[in-house]
This record gives structure tokens, sequence and C-alpha cells, in this order.
């Protein structure tokens, strides 16, 4: 069908996008299994070593759980807020709505360098909250446009006589929403809890300004390692993090279907289910 | 029922309802009373109120002004499900996640029912408005026949003193909001409800129903029968939007009114002055041959539509412009511009419009 020049551009294409995309992730998983001393592919041998080595480093495992913890609590605070948030812009028109608007996105536009900065300036000036806490705002900051974006997409040309129908047949505020609404823009809170869980997880920009020495998360910890000590190891790290992203994802996708979830149908219907 | 009671004759009851929008009264100063198991429609064009007014009968809005009853007991401040009033949305505002039957049960399941309760009077429900075999499709998978009834079964099942109907079939074809409109009174009648019906379609207000309420502007204009309605319009935007044509001004002096060089009887007891009326596009008698009536005349064809049926025909009589309905007789059949006729109506057909009518 396609004609030959074509095919072979395209062809070519998608070898670039292979080598590109999963050529630094093959490296580094090799590079994770060396048994040498130094960065090097594993010419010397193969071995778990840098594996065994990584879970002995209490540092790593401190932060990777204080990462976990954090993503978890960013994220669910996000959905909650960001939720009610693009309900409100979607559904009514009030003043002030752009203004919300905009605050809500910023974090996307703004260079993380700049938001990390603000938030440690603002939170020395008035001195409450150690990194943790600190940290939280960040990530919220952080997560909440995506979460924000999901659900406004999945609430367009939502038809809110929907809820209306649901009061007038006796349903409480609460339970319209929980029976009708939310079901519907599952997807859409779905799909932008899993982007915020994995963006604070990944996050170095901010996070970077705000750790402490006793507080730091996964991505500081390795970056600040990197910064001094380059053993492989630190692929071996990486690659437990790329794991771990993936389990997520694989999870949502167990779960819910992450084709679904993207094309916007969980929650409404499957007939053929 | 033999006899209305009192409360059944205002059996819900609009008392001074006002509503403003950005200082603009959208619904202004509205007052009716709907007889209990009657049909009344609320009619006008786009913009007038009619969905507002819905609206704050339902309970989604709080009326600005004036007080809202339902079977003797005011109900303004209640919440919208404890008012007895279901409404049936426009484009039916059905759970597109849910089957028929969970659609139908909510109400039910609001109210804790036990479960068995429940799924017996939704089959009851479905039966009776002929949804059984659809009973476990989502909304997407029936038609838009069909959705309505979903969205009229939905509301009835909670046994509801009134039942609100906010253009119901307007996104449907032709045919089949004929053949609703049927069904929609065959339901009304079979439950005894009382029903509001908003439309802007003229002819589906006259159909179904006992009252027609018409609404311009945010003002009642007029309630009154259909047949009241369209004979005795009670103002120039009544007379207009219910399709009538030829709105005279004149002046009346002993029973006869006088606009330029026309002059017709006018009925018995009609007062001397200024005065604009109307004459039903259906009351006039045209025939190539004699017509008797009390106001009869020669006229010149200068249109003629043929509408199947009906026949619309433009007039010149006395210098005045007419548009009159016949029926398609066969001596009309090859009637022309230009041609010369007979016209004629009755002193009785000719209504006063009275002027504080818009
Ligand atoms: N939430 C609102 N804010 C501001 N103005 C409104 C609002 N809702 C309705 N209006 C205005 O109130 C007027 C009446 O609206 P309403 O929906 O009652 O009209 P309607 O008679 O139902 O019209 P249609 O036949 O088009 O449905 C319109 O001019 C409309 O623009
Ligand atoms: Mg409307």
């Amino acid at each position: 069908m396609i004609p030959n020049a074509e095919r072979l551009i395209l062809g070519a294409w998608t070898a670039l996008i292979c080598v590109f995309m999963l050529g630094p992730l093959v490296v580094m998983f090799a590079i994770s299994v060396t048994a040498s001393g130094y960065i090097s592919l594993p010419y010397e041998g193969i071995s778990l070593r840098w594996y065994h080595d990584m879970l002995r480093q209490t540092v790593f495992i401190d932060a990777a759980i204080n990462s976990v913890v954090l993503a978890l609590q960013a994220t669910a605070i996000s959905v909650v807020l960001g939720t009610a948030t693009a309900i409100a812009v979607t559904r009514y028109r009030f003043p002030g709505r752009g203004i919300i608007l905009m605050l809500a996105g910023a974090p996307l536009f703004v260079p993380l360098v700049m938001t990390g900065l603000a938030i440690l300036i603002f939170f020395s000036a008035i001195g409450i909250g150690g990194p943790a806490e600190r940290l939280l705002v960040a990530h919220i900051c952080l997560t909440l446009p995506y979460i924000v974006r999901m659900v406004s997409v999945s609430l367009a040309g939502f038809d809110w006589n929907q809820e209306a129908a649901a009061l007038n047949l006796g349903a409480s505020r609460l339970r319209a929403f929980v029976e009708v609404t939310l079901p519907q823009i599952l997807p859409g809170v779905i799909a932008g809890a899993a982007f915020a869980f994995i963006i604070s997880f990944d996050d170095v920009g901010i996070s970077i300004f705000l750790t402490g020495a006793a507080y730091k998360t996964l991505p500081v910890e390795l970056y600040a390692f990197a910064a001094f000590d380059l053993t492989p190891m630190i692929a071996a790290v990486s690659v437990a993090m790329i794991l771990f992203s993936a389990a997520f994802v694989l999870l949502i996708e167990r779960l819910f279907g992450v084709q679904k979830v993207l094309a916007g149908e969980v929650g409404t219907k499957n007939p053929a289910a | 029922m033999t006899s209305l009671s009192a409360t059944d004759a205002q059996y819900l009851r609009l008392s001074g309802i006002t509503k403003h929008y950005g200082g603009i009264p959208v619904v202004n100063d509205v007052s009716f009373g709907v007889t209990r198991g009657e049909v009344l429609t609320i009619l006008g064009p786009s913009g007038c109120g009619k969905t507002t007014t819905l609206k704050m009968i339902a309970g989604f809005l709080a009326p600005d002004q004036g007080s809202i009853a339902i079977d003797d007991k005011r109900v303004d401040t209640l919440s919208s499900h404890q008012r007895g009033a279901a409404m049936v949305f426009q484009n039916y505002a059905l759970f597109p996640h849910m089957t028929v039957r969970r659609n139908v049960a909510f109400g039910l399941r609001m109210q804790k029912l036990p479960a068995a309760q429940i799924a017996r009077e939704v089959d009851e429900m479905l039966a009776r408005v002929r949804l059984d075999p659809y009973a476990e499709r989502y909304p997407k998978e029936l038609s838009g026949g069909q959705q309505q009834r979903v969205a009229l079964a939905r509301a009835l099942i909670i046994k509801p003193k009134i039942l609100l109907l906010d253009e119901p079939f307007s996104s449907l074809d032709a045919k089949l909001r004929k053949q609703l409109r049927v069904e929609f009174l065959e339901v009304h009648r079979a439950f005894g409800i009382t029903s509001i019906f908003v439309t802007h379609d003229l002819e589906e207000a006259f159909a179904i129903s006992d009252k027609v309420a018409v609404m311009n502007g945010g003002l009642l204009e007029q309630i009154g029968s259909p047949v009241e309605i369209f004979a005795r319009p009670r103002s120039r935007f009544v007379a207009d939007f219910v399709g009538h044509k030829n709105l005279i001004s004149g002046d009346v002096a002993n029973g006869v009114l006088t606009a330029g060089a026309l002059s017709m009887k006018m009925p018995a007891g009609t007062a001397n002055g200024p005065t604009q009326v109307t004459v039903p596009v259906h009351r006039v008698r045209i025939s190539r041959g004699p017509v008797s009536g009390d106001n009869a005349y020669a006229a010149a064809v200068s249109s003629v539509t043929f509408l199947g049926p009906a026949m619309q025909i433009g007039l010149e009589i006395a210098g005045t412009a007419f548009e009159v309905y016949s029926p398609s007789t066969a001596e009309l059949a090859d009637l022309a511009i230009g041609d010369r006729v007979n016209a004629a109506w009755d002193a009785g057909d000719v209504t006063a419009i009275p002027a504080s009518g818009k």
C-alpha cells in the first residue's frame, strides 16, 4: 500500500525513535549488570553486585521510601484539589476563573528551578515547615496542572443536567457526584493521578532546592551521589526506578487499562463486557 | 374526578414569581394555577423564560420573589426532591454509565428501599412504558424515542405529584414527535399525573394541552384553553405567535370598525373608539360564487400557496391585505393570482385585542 520511499522513511524514523528512546535504557541496564568497578559495558562479566550494593545503601532505601510517600501524598491531595478546580472552571463562569486557570497551569510553563526557588524563599521567609512539608507543597503545585488538565478534558461536553436530575430524584450533592459525575470522569482522574504520581516520583528540578540533609527524595539522592561517586550502582538504582515506574503503569493497566484510560473509556461503558 | 376541590383547581400555584439575571428580569411577576390532572403547556419563543420558570418549580433555581405551592403546601423553600415535582430534561440527561434499569431505579435507590421492592417496581414501570426488552441496554444503545421513554420512566417511578417536561421532544423528528405526543398523553392519563410541559412548538402545545400559558420576555401574556388562546388572543403578541395574520387597527363607531376604505361589523357590544382587531385566518370563507356573512366583500387574489389539505391565500380587500386559510376544494383548485373572488366572515369571529396588549 505505502509507496517504497515512504516506507523507507517511516522505517528509518521508527528505528531512530527506538534507538533514542530505548537505547539509553538498554545501555543503562547493561551497565547495571557489569562486574567491573567502574562504569563500563559488561565485558568483564555479568554480575548483580551493584544491585546488592544498592540494597545495602540505606540512604537510597530511605530516599526511595521518602519519594513513594511524597508521591502518594502529593497525588492524593492534587487529585482532590485538581478535580474540584476542574469542575469549578468547567461548570461555572465566575470572576477570577481566568486567574485560577492560569495559576493551575503556571507550573507547566514556569521553569521548575524558579518554582523550586520561589517556594524555598517563601517558606524560609515565613519560617514554617521542614523539608517534607515544603516538598509536599511543591509537589502539589507540580502535579496539580496535570490533574486539572486531564479532568477538564474528561468533563468537556458533560451534561450537568445529569446532576440536577440526580438531585431531583433524591440524591444528596455528594451522592450525585459520587454516583453520577465521578464514574464518568474517572478516566481523567486516574490518568491525571498516574501522571501526577510519576512526575512527582521523578522530579529533580524543584526537589533539589527543598530537600535537606536529613530528607532527600530518590532522584535527588541519585543526583547527589552521581556528582561525586560515579559507580555502576547509579545505573542499578536507575533501572530500579524505571522498573518501579513501569510496574506502576502496569498496575494501572491491569486495574483500568491504560489504553482505555487514555481513550477516556473507563467508567463509561463497554457494551461487549 | 367528578368535582374539583379548591385545592385541586390550584394544585400547582405560582404567585408573583420573579427571577433576575444580571439585573434583568427573565421571569417577571408570573402567576398561574394548574388544575390537578391537567396538562399545562408553557409556550413562547426562545429566551422568554420557559426553562427558568420550570427550574424554579423543580427547585433548581430560587425565585427572587414570589411563592410556589404544590397541593396547598409552600414548596419554594424545599429542596428539589422534597417538592414532589419530577423533571424530564430537554436532552433527557440520562446517566450514560447506567443501564436502562439502573437509570429507572435511581430515584428508588435514593429512597433506600429494599432491593426486592426496587426490582419489582422497576420491572413494572419498564413494562408500562414498554421498555422491558431494553432493560439491560445503555442509553446510547437506544433510539431517541426510547431514551425519551427512559427519562419519563425515571421521573415517574418516584410517584411525583407533578411532572415537569422541558421540550422533551425537541431533538426528535417531526413524525416521532407526533407519535410520542400521543404516548405522552396516554402515560399522563394512566398515571393520573399533573404535567407542566414546555415547548415553543405551537402545534405541539395545542395538541396536548388542557391549558396553554403563553410567555413573552419573562411575562405571562395569556393563559387559557388552546381554543381560547387561538380564537381570543388577548394581546398582539399572542395573536402573532399563534398565527393570526390579519391584525387591523381602526375606529369603532356604532358597532362598525372603519380602517381606511375597509369597514366591518363588530360583535355586538363592542365599545366605540380606536380598536385593534384580528380576523382569524380560518374563519374567512371564500368562493368564486356568492358567499354569505355579516362582513362580505369582493376580493382580489394576490398569492396562492398550496399546502395539501388547505390553501394559504393572499387577498386584497378594500385596499387591505389579508391572509386566509381555506380548505383545498375543487372550486379553488385552479385559483390564480389576479382572480376575483368573494370573501365573507361573521361579526362574531372578529376579535378585539385589548389596547394594553403589546
Ligand atoms: N444562568 C444564566 N445566566 C444569565 N442569563 C441566563 C441564565 N439562564 C438563562 N438566562 C437568560 O434568561 C432568559 C430566559 O432563559 P430560558 O432558558 O428560561 O429561556 P427559554 O424560554 O427556556 O428558551 P429556549 O426556548 O431557548 O429554551 C434568556 O434570555 C437567557 O439568556
Ligand atoms: Mg429552554
